[in-house]
């Protein structure tokens, strides 16, 4: 991939994580916030190398993890509906809402569609003038200038049968909510470079300072994980606690401002249900009045409820409390026994960016060890 | 989070109803949306599902690339002291 | 012959253009003659299905015979590197290669969906005669239904194959032994990709064609000269999956060397970009092949002289069973990963 190559040099990679080494005198707790980068932790097997210095704890930022299971039926209530086509990324396809996923939704005749952008949507509308097309749009900060996009362009266009069902978090909500809860307690933050990318990184240095946290802004590569590491291990080892940016290739301290009026146009912070954490003051976003015309939640409000079926989910693995870090999946008695990708019990097995599907593909290296390959 | 991949631009499509720029992934080709970001052909630029978030400093990735190089070379350096 | 007793599923006359197939060409009438006379016959003529017959009459001298069959439903039906009818024929023809047999003759059924165009039928079939005469088979009986409009995604076609068997090939799971090698005869990933940007839907272009291509002469020569324990074509599900079946099947793990791995940069990036596993994507035109550590090199000498294997590498090898996983993968990072089962269908991701 362009401009990654240097980022996955094997002995640049090992000299640093000796620098790491050298420079920690305790092990020191790290939560990594995005998804993306639990990935790239356990592929790599970094974790066991930094096993002395690091203890990472892996946060909740997989936003098809915590889409809440209600989101998932009021899309299948309105996939429901033959005029209604329903559009949505593919790692939502898999996710289990109270009573089945989108997968099963679309085998029983509802017309959902898996795209690669929300972008896609404005043909698909055109196309489709008799339908209404719903856009099943959840994200973080990062995806949230795509349905901005989405939305002022369908109003330029004057189309009248787009529509998104939202479900949008943002991340600083999430981790105010996280570090007043006791338990999860890390001694500093490598902050996801991909929302920074689009928020820049103003706003953690308030989070910061008020819970005594070093955040590093990191980026996804190996050797930028580790370059975030020793960062945050320079900041916890001289007692310095400030926002450092180590993604710098990609990410400026301020938002660009052209994305940052987009937002003050399209979206406004309210409260939001997460799965795994119930509902956070402020820990999402929702859309402007100006736009209610297009959104789902209000307009289609009456066909989102349509739908329900006599079974519950009834999954009662840990995949909540593994979520917002509070325990790791080893712990979890379903884990790699009855619950695989193959056939997952709770949300974070499903998606291949949830903890537990991480866990299950890349973290059985001491297990391995142990058979003397 | 949210997957994300480099890309460089080839192309720039201001005609259409949002501006689109033809991006290169070492090899293989896609029309991203460029809309809220100032970019020129060569540049390059962050894609997540079909977007241009952001823009990739590549002078900024080469001077950060070579001041944690200066580093481990120090450290490497220090290794080999030890030994010593 | 079954040409001659086709009935449509649907067999009422409608008013479609002249170049376009209609259901009355399934109909057993004088229609449904013509597209046989002027389309089918011409590819694949040969003795054989001169005969005409409601089947195909022919001997076979050698008792150990391998049969197989397989549909192909794939869209688009055009892509790079070759359309739905070389697949019909090199996918079948592999499978026949992978049980140790020489592939000798096939069978064509096609499901045609009304208004299909003659000229994107004739493309097909003439694919499919220049895939056969490469590999050197004779289709020799078949089938043509048509379907209203709505009922099928253009064309369907089954082809079933047979072939015959030396008796001293034998190539079973069971015959896998810890320590053997194994090799890929090709690149990985091309096939799949090559489809999934073919495939609009994704807007993605890469310049990668796939690897379909009939691979009974290169697997001839390597089973008669050397003793192959066993191989795969790993299609559907990717290497990922082929390899998991494998494991299953013989009782022993699978180690796979990702520094080993050849994964073409375009195909890399196009997963990176997509979010998806390459180990996961489908091919069309390699084999997995599993011999014993000393006939390694021999293997590899005999596949580096064919164009479709002077990319056939060493990319693992066979342990003792461990209770730990099926397949596992040695990083570039010096560690192990559990390589799974493709888990459902490849889609693109946000996160």
């Amino acid at each position: 991939m362009i401009m990654n190559e240097e980022y996955r040099d094997k002995h640049k990679i090992i000299s640093l994580i000796k620098a790491i080494n050298k420079k920690a005198t305790r092990r020191w707790k790290i939560m990594e916030v995005c998804g993306g980068q639990t990935n790239t932790i356990l592929k790599s097997g970094i974790e066991e190398l930094l096993l002395d210095s690091v203890e990472f704890i892996h946060g909740p930022g997989c936003p098809v993890c915590i889409t809440p299971e209600q989101k998932i039926d009021e899309v299948i209530s309105l996939s429901t509906i033959p005029e209604n086509i329903i559009l949505t990324f593919g790692d939502m396809m898999r996710v289990p809402g109270s009573f089945k996923t989108l997968n099963e939704a679309k085998s029983e005749g509802g017309d959902i569609r898996v795209v690669y952008s929300p972008i896609d949507s404005i043909k698909i509308a055109k196309e489709n003038p008799d339908k209404k097309v719903i856009f099943f749009g959840i994200g973080f900060e990062t995806t949230m200038p795509l349905y901005a996009t989405l939305l002022l362009c369908a109003e330029k266009l004057s189309l009248r049968n787009l529509f998104i069902l939202h479900s949008l978090y943002s991340v600083t909500g999430i981790l105010n909510s996280l570090f007043i809860d006791e338990m999860i307690n890390p001694d500093a933050v490598l902050a996801a470079g991909h929302v920074c990318a689009v928020t820049g990184y103003d706003d953690y240095f308030q989070i910061s300072s008020s819970y005594n946290k070093p955040f590093v802004i990191a980026g996804f590569e190996v050797f930028d994980i580790l370059c975030a590491v020793y960062s945050t291990i320079e900041m916890l080892e001289s007692g310095e606690c400030d926002v450092k940016n180590e993604y710098t290739r990609t990410v400026g301290k301020k938002q660009n401002s052209v994305v940052k009026s987009v937002f003050e146009t399209v979206y406004e912070p309210a409260n939001q249900k997460l799965r795994g954490f119930g509902e956070l003051s402020n820990g999402g976003y929702r859309l402007k009045e100006r736009f209610e015309a297009y959104d789902a939640g209000s307009c289609l409000r009456s066909e989102l409820n349509k739908f329900r079926d006599t079974k519950k989910n009834d999954n009662y693995c840990m995949d909540s409390i593994i979520m917002c870090g509070k325990a790791i999946p080893t712990q979890c008695q379903y884990f790699a026994n009855s619950c695989t990708p193959m056939t997952p019990k709770g949300v974070s097995m499903v998606t291949s960016e949830g903890i537990c599907a991480a866990y299950y593909k890349n973290c059985l290296n001491n297990t391995i060890k142990k058979y003397e390959i | 989070m949210c997957l994300a991949v480099p890309g460089k631009i080839l192309s720039i499509n201001d005609n259409s109803e949002l501006k689109m720029a033809k991006v290169d992934f070492g090899g293989v080709q896609k029309y991203v949306c460029v809309e809220w970001i100032d970019i020129e052909i060569g540049e390059y630029v962050l894609v997540h599902a079909g977007m241009a978030i952001s823009k990739i400093d590549h002078d900024e990735a080469l001077r950060s690339l070579s001041v944690w190089e200066e580093l481990l070379q120090k450290t490497d350096k220090i290794d080999v002291d030890d030994y010593e | 012959m079954k040409y001659n007793t086709m009935k449509a599923v649907y067999p009422s006359p409608t008013t479609v253009s002249e170049n376009k197939v209609q259901l009355a060409h399934g109909g057993g009438g004088k229609l449904m003659q013509q597209l046989i006379k002027d389309i089918i016959y011409p590819a694949f003529e040969n003795p054989i299905l001169n005969q005409a017959h409601d089947g195909a009459v022919f001997n076979m001298t050698e008792s150990k015979i391998a049969m197989t069959t397989d549909s192909f439903v794939v869209n688009p039906l055009f892509f790079n590197g070759g359309n739905i009818g070389n697949l019909a024929i090199n996918g079948t023809v592999n499978d026949l290669c992978c049980c140790g047999a020489t592939p000798r003759y096939l069978t064509a059924s096609f499901i045609i969906e009304e208004g299909f165009s003659f000229e994107k039928l004739r493309h097909i079939v003439n694919a499919m005669k220049k895939s056969a005469s490469e590999s050197g088979v004779d289709i020799i009986t078949g089938d043509t239904k048509v379907v209203q409009r709505g009922l099928c995604d253009g064309i369907y076609i089954n082809t079933c194959g047979v072939g015959t068997i030396k008796e001293s090939v034998s190539i079973s799971s069971d015959r896998i032994k810890t320590d053997d090698v194994l090799i890929i005869s090709g690149k990985i990933g091309e096939h799949g990709i090559s489809i999934l940007s073919a495939r609009n839907e994704l807007g993605f272009d890469v310049d990668i064609s796939s690897d379909t291509a009939p691979l009974n002469k290169m697997i001839g020569e390597l089973v008669e000269k050397i003793d192959v324990h066993f191989m795969r074509d790993p299609t559907r599900g990717g290497v990922a999956s082929t390899l998991n079946e494998i494991a299953e099947q013989s009782g022993r793990q699978i180690l796979l060397y990702e520094e080993l791995l050849p994964i073409p940069e375009a195909v890399n990036n196009a997963c990176e970009m997509l979010g998806i596993d390459p180990l996961c994507v489908a091919n069309e035109g390699c084999i997995l092949i599993f011999v014993s550590k000393e006939d390694e090199k021999k293997a590899l000498d005999i596949l580096h002289k064919y164009e479709a294997g002077k990319n056939a590498c060493r990319i693992g090898e066979v342990r003792n069973v461990t209770s730990v996983a099926n397949v596992i993968m040695h990083t570039y990072m010096d560690n192990y990963r559990v390589i799974d089962h493709f888990s459902g269908e490849q889609l693109p991701r946000i996160c």
